[in-house]
């Protein structure tokens, strides 16, 4: 630490993947958070990240490169390999007013610090302790023949944790929406970035000149449509849509919400699809048992039971963990083909 | 301004106390310690209590010497002081009023956990007190950040933990104490470990584990608050100074008791304090702490809707049960 320096004072460049909306210039889905992240750092010097290699070495996916040289190395933090301890650290700098951004390199390495998340940092406002504005931020999911442990999802690890907020984006005008939006809350929040969506081309997109936010809670409809709600987030919106455009052919209409943000759930934005449609499928990447369909199919059937004109089913990743053959791999996780066969057998029910 | 002044000079006004440190900075310590007996001895008769933490292990000592060490400002600018489960008796140190005290102990509404959490003082960080939790090492994990904090805005402050030696096996407590030590952080982590056991460590001191971590230690006995003391501000002087985090472990204490009697017989000794002066403090503590208690006990308790308005700073209730919820408008669609 001897060698702390506050790099962007000498004339250093800023990161070029964090700037190309102010050049004009379409973005991806990992080039929007890295935008995010650099914006707010900008504009506020509470803001500081900390993870392992996100400094010199630029992150294990480059979301940071060139953030160390411009910042400095009081607002970009190299940590040694302990998720708790750093986690538990930004909670300490979030009490003394700081708003840290954790980055774990894979979300799979956050379990070491559930203890801190869930004990500690979640239960603070409600302890008296005072809000703990941090955002704890990495890469999720599978289809990159990564194995058990650089695959998974997480949310449903956190998402009985009263207190915390979970958010996982679709597109990187969300993504760059969501994660300002995030790191100006006051409450703990699980940023989870599916690392498919990170350099996908389709995702590219012109997003706004000016600062904006997308706020937190708050569901999308991604399509409208008649015959069945779909209700999903995260990479499996993409298929999603793969689906409802194979099942438009047929004259099948299905409507697409992107929930966005699952903790706190947009209940609302739900049950009003659900109540124009009848019918209800819901999409996830996460695993069967104990995911989040089971929690959205208890919440409309105690507010939208009336409305139902058949069972609501679910479409998610077998229960296994993600394996790395990529035969394996395609068998576990949910393809396009199950969304297409689920509705369509909902559509005609 | 200073709840805790450091001493105004090095003179020794009674011209015997063996410590260097000023003879009313002693004084105020000896009273603190008496005010936080007090406390502890009607927070034990309080019935209805949770059992957290158990009465043996609410020691004031190295808490309240280790409070004292530091400097307490009311505008939130002094250094960070919190302890896992020692007797939150020391916050009083730190200028915490005793009905905060009571008012966290027993849930009463007016406090800032409206009986949501069961012990410990309230989090106070304009005083620098920052609530205890019972999860070993985790704060260790925590006030490493604050110091971190300190570290990385270049201010001159010390987070300081009093933790128990049990914490000391735990993973956090190591990914803790090393974060500082690489961020060279200035965190001052004192250990009571008068009950050390070999079930937390085969080392025969934890002082042994300092240079593994590349930090300063220290090393105290409890029974001597003078010396505790001075040892105490040593190493956060130290941790102030750039040195990096602290190890301090305290050893081969005796109990509360027998530590308040060591200093009141200093200072007796010395002329800095009489007999009756001694007795007048303790019954003056002991006055305080009924009368703080007495109106705490009138203020209201907490409330069925304090459990969950709101769970988010500033945001939503929790979801209510399904059963309070009015559903007489709703239509059933045929």
């Amino acid at each position: 630490m001897s060698t702390e320096t506050e790099a962007k004072d000498v004339g250093v460049d800023a990161p070029e993947h964090a700037t190309r909306t102010r050049r004009g210039e379409p973005v991806t889905f990992l080039e929007a958070i890295a935008e995010a992240l650099f914006e707010e750092m900008e504009s506020d010097e509470r803001v500081f990240l900390l993870g392992e290699d996100i400094g010199e070495y630029g992150g294990a996916f480059k979301v940071t490169r060139g953030f160390l040289d411009y910042f400095g190395d009081r607002r970009v933090l190299d940590t040694p390999i302990s998720e708790g301890g750093f986690t538990g650290a930004a909670a300490g700098a979030a009490h003394m007013g700081m708003r840290p951004v954790v980055e774990m390199q894979f979300m799979d390495f956050i379990s070491p610090a559930y203890d801190v998340i869930t004990n500690y940092i979640a239960t603070s406002a409600y302890r008296g302790a005072g809000p703990l504005p941090l955002v704890v931020r990495g890469p999720v999911g599978g289809g990159n023949r990564a194995g058990p442990f650089h695959s998974q999802n997480v949310e449903m690890a956190f998402f009985h944790t009263p207190g915390l907020k979970i958010v996982y984006p679709s597109t990187a005008h969300d993504a760059k929406g969501l994660l300002k939006a995030a790191m100006r809350d006051d409450a703990p929040v699980i940023f989870e970035e599916h690392k498919g969506l990170y350099r996908a081309p389709h995702l590219r997109e012109h997003l706004p000149d000016e600062d904006y936010v997308v706020p937190l809670g708050k569901a999308r409809t991604v399509r409208e449509g008649r015959h069945v709600t779909v209700v999903t987030y995260g990479a499996m919106v993409h298929r999603t849509i793969e689906a409802a455009d194979e099942l438009a052919a047929e004259g099948v209409d299905l409507e697409v919400v992107d929930l966005r943000t699952l903790l706190p759930m947009d209940d609302a934005h739900v049950m009003d699809s659900v109540r124009r449609t009848g019918k209800l499928l819901v999409v996830h990447e996460d695993t069967r048992t104990g995911g989040i369909a089971g929690e959205i199919a208890m919440r409309v059937n105690e507010q939208a039971f009336e409305w139902l004109d058949g069972p609501i089913l679910r479409v998610t990743a077998i229960d296994a963990p993600v394996p790395f053959a990529g035969v394996l791999e395609d068998h576990v996780l949910p393809a396009v083909r199950d969304i297409v066969e689920a509705a369509r057998y909902l559509a005609s029910y | 301004m200073r709840a805790n002044p450091a001493p105004a000079g090095t003179d020794d006004p009674a011209g015997a106390c063996v410590s260097a440190l000023a003879r009313d900075r002693l004084r105020h310590l000896l009273r603190t310690l008496l005010r936080a007996r007090a406390y502890e001895a009607l927070y034990r008769e309080l019935p209805g209590l949770p059992a957290y933490p158990p009465g043996d292990a609410r020691s004031i000592v190295p808490g309240v010497p280790a409070a004292f060490a530091l400097d307490c400002r009311d505008d939130g600018t002094g250094d960070v002081f919190s302890l896992r489960r020692g007797s939150p008796a020391a916050a009083l140190a730190f200028g915490l009023p005793p009905a905060a005290l009571f008012r966290q102990a027993l849930g009463r509404r007016g406090a800032p956990a409206r009986g949501r959490d069961p012990g410990g003082f309230p989090t106070d960080l304009a005083r620098g007190l920052l609530a205890p939790v019972p999860g070993p090492g985790t704060l260790v994990e925590v006030m490493a950040g604050i110091a971190l904090t300190f570290r990385l805005r270049t201010e001159p402050r010390v987070a300081l933990l009093v933790d128990d030696v049990d914490g000391s096996a735990s993973g956090f407590w190591h990914e803790g104490l090393n974060l500082a030590g690489v961020r060279r952080a200035p965190l001052v982590l004192v250990v009571d470990a008068r009950t050390r056991s070999p079930l937390s460590t085969r080392a025969p001191t934890l002082l042994a584990r300092a240079p593994a971590y590349g930090v300063e230690s220290h090393q105290s006995t409890a029974g001597d608050p003078v010396g505790l003391l001075e040892t105490l501000e040593h190493a956060v002087a130290c941790a102030r100074e750039g040195h990096g985090a602290q190890l301090v472990e305290v050893v081969a204490g005796t109990n509360d008791e027998d530590a308040v009697a060591a200093l009141t017989g200093r200072l007796r000794w010395s002329e800095s304090v009489s007999d009756q002066e001694a007795l007048d403090w303790k019954a003056a503590a002991g006055r305080e702490m009924e009368e703080a208690l007495s109106g705490v006990l009138a203020e209201p308790a907490a409330e069925p809707a304090d459990a969950g308005a709101p769970v988010y700073p500033g945001g939503a209730d929790a979801t209510p049960n399904w059963a309070s919820v009015d559903r007489s408008s709703e239509t059933v669609p045929l």
